[in-house]
């Protein structure tokens, strides 16, 4: 499962997507993850980071939408106080 | 006293008086670093933002660095690329301090230009510290200790 997941007011806003389905052309799975690049093409666009988690690695940035990612989170942007 | 005060008054003055001592005992940080995280991840906790972003941040982080922020009100994320710089991150308002050979060095002030609950401010801060660093110190404001000392 892959899991776009947006730091909002509201905690965080998730968007999930099967990737063995996505491999197969499910085609709910290919509209959920297109919904999910929506998104995220929308949050970067903001000014928001995206960053890659994977269990027992390091955080990393990255500036495309990764389909195979286990988990991105989306951190809104931010400015110097 | 009971013809001065009735027992009603009484009563009411001791309910004052002993929420005034729980918000009291509560605002203490080592306590509400311990307490309000704890009830935020209840599935009844009425905030639903509060509980999500806890619960994601006890998700994300390892569980002993769970419970150190519990235990020091902060979360100390190492720097990737500088030996011995530590970020302490404040649970609650506050800025970010930088530590560099057990001594604070400077402060850092970046905030999310919307508003988030307590438990994902940590969570940006490590994340965007983890992921980029150099960003991450180019985009706060810098407060070096001769500024505040």
């Amino acid at each position: 499962m892959g899991m776009l997941r947006v730091l909002s007011r509201s905690g965080d806003d998730q968007y999930t997507w099967s990737r063995s389905a996505v491999e197969v052309g499910d085609p709910e799975a290919l509209a959920a993850i297109r919904e999910a690049e929506r998104i995220f093409d929308e949050q970067r666009a903001r000014g928001a980071t995206a960053v890659r988690l994977a269990p027992g690695g390091p955080a990393e940035r990255i500036e495309r939408f990764d389909p195979e990612a286990e988990q991105i989170v989306m951190v809104p942007r931010v400015v110097g106080g | 006293m009971k013809e001065v005060f009735p027992y009603s008054v009484m009563l009411l003055i001791a309910l004052v008086f002993a929420a005034r001592m729980v918000l009291l005992f509560a605002d203490w940080p080592s306590v509400s670093s311990r307490v309000w995280p704890w009830l935020r991840t209840r599935s009844w906790w009425p905030v639903a933002a509060d509980h999500a972003a806890e619960t994601l941040l006890r998700s994300a982080l390892p569980p002993e660095d769970y419970r150190r922020l519990a235990a020091n009100a902060y979360l100390e994320i190492p720097s990737p690329t500088r030996n011995g710089r530590t970020y302490r991150i404040p649970r609650g308002p506050g800025q970010v301090l930088v530590v560099e050979g057990g001594r604070v060095t400077e402060r850092l002030c970046l905030q999310p230009t919307e508003s988030l609950p307590e438990a994902d401010v940590i969570l940006m801060h490590k994340l965007l510290i983890e992921a980029d660093e150099a960003t991450y110190l180019e985009t706060a404001n810098h407060f070096p200790r001769s500024v505040w000392r």
